[in-house]
């Protein structure tokens, strides 16, 4: 009670500490949302150091040069950065083993997809990044020209990270691994003869025979969406 | 005069109490964002295109790229099973049974995240190296000097602390990690303290 009376004697803004709560709270929510938005050292920024756009590279795994925190000592990694704003991505990962991975992430380390040897139909993929936007406007589907099978991956931004992981029995199998891993390809997907066409370009590559089929028309069959 | 104290303590504290609290969300999570079982936390929707804020923000401050949750599980502790922050004075015995899982691994850390430099090289064990007892489980020994059999050494650093990932869980967790029981989980006893 004594200290109860001693408080009330004393005199505090309580108008002001209350405002002052209120704008916390304001801070609190910006502070939050604007992080991803202006981290520095976010898993973007750190491989952007060490690798350029559209490229496998090994990820280092060794005591002194990991780029990321918390890497698995006994997962071999390589990874693309990757820019679809001028073209689509072809990505060719090999999945070994049951337990080989590839995962893609959004510029933001948001994991949109993930495909593990396990359950791949097969060793050798081939998938095409697009991004959303302009899946409506291109013709992608499942069957390349070739007759090649093509997973579309449809991606929420124009830039992101392709993550290959290969788990190994120890770290003294790590680089024999993380080498096959990069044997990964990632790069700007080359128009097709069907996309030559739809710019105009019919000239440059096809014989005025070849017939072309109505993009719109072709757009969304054959494509698969993914989370 | 006084006008002008009173919005310096104004902004002082609406900084301090914002921006603070927020960090502190950020680092250690919350009800809504982690799930905590026994001394192992998980962050229940890291990695995800739907994760809540906190989450989206830890994970741009980490600069981990976590794969989600159906694929893998991500598990991290800093304290044993007691609650009592791991430390690089002490030994520890990380006693559990094999994950049904396609693989799964145990590793030490530093404090941020970085491995912990020694001689043996040895930075986790593993679903395909760890030496099993003829009971079919399984105990690690985190100790800063070496020990016999699953020897996790933890240097001389601070804080150190564990990562465990299972990868491919067949009944680790029904829906994502935030079903896992605590009894498939590894306990962490404090053993000797140098």
């Amino acid at each position: 009670m004594k200290l109860w009376a001693y408080l009330s004697t004393i005199k505090l803004p309580w108008l002001w500490i209350i405002a002052a709560f209120s704008l916390s709270g304001v801070i609190h929510i910006a502070t939050v949302l604007s992080l991803p938005y202006v981290a520095e050292r976010d898993a973007w920024a750190r491989l952007s150091a060490i690798s350029s756009i559209n490229q496998f590279y090994t990820l280092p795994s060794d005591a002194d040069n990991a780029p990321l925190p918390l890497m698995a000592p006994d997962v071999a990694s390589a990874f693309c950065r990757f820019d679809l704003s001028q073209k689509n991505v072809l990505l060719r990962p090999y999945l070994a083993d049951a337990t080989w991975t590839l995962a893609i992430y959004t510029r933001y380390g948001e994991n949109f997809y993930v495909i593990t040897g396990a359950e791949a139909r097969r060793k050798d993929l081939r998938l095409l990044l697009v991004p959303r936007e302009r899946l409506a406007r291109e013709t992608v589907t499942e069957k390349t020209e070739e007759g090649e099978d093509q997973i579309i991956v449809i991606t929420p931004s124009d830039t992101g990270i392709a993550l290959m992981h290969a788990p190994v029995r120890s770290g003294d199998f790590l680089n024999s691994t993380a080498t096959a891993l990069n044997q990964t390809t990632c790069e700007p997907q080359k128009e097709t003869d069907a996309q030559l066409l739809a710019s105009g370009a019919q000239d440059k590559v096809l014989p005025t025979s070849t017939p072309v089929q109505n993009p719109a028309k072709k757009n969304r069959k054959g494509t698969r969406s993914y989370r | 005069m006084t006008f002008l104290i009173r919005l310096i303590g104004f902004s002082l504290l609406a900084l301090v109490v914002g921006i603070g609290s927020a960090w502190y969300m950020i680092d250690n999570g919350a009800f809504f964002s982690t799930n905590s079982i026994g001394p192992w936390v998980t962050w229940s929707n890291e990695g995800r295109l739907d994760a809540d804020p906190y989450t989206r923000a830890r994970m741009s401050r980490s600069g981990r790229l976590p794969v989600t949750g159906s694929t893998a599980l991500y598990f991290t502790a800093s304290t044993d099973s007691e609650g009592e922050s791991l430390t690089a004075e002490c030994d520890y015995e990380i006693a559990g049974r094999p994950f049904n899982a396609l693989w799964w691994s145990i590793a030490a850390y530093d404090g941020e995240g970085q491995f912990i430099a020694n001689k043996a090289g040895r930075h986790a064990f593993n679903s395909k190296n760890i030496t099993l007892l003829p009971d079919g489980s399984f105990r690690i020994r985190l100790a800063p000097k070496a020990r016999p059999g699953n020897w996790l050494p933890s240097g001389d650093v601070e804080s150190p602390m564990l990562m465990l990932r299972v990868f491919r869980p067949q009944n680790t967790a029904e829906a994502g990690s935030q079903d896992t029981r605590a009894e498939i989980l590894p306990v962490i006893r404090r053993l000797d303290c140098a």
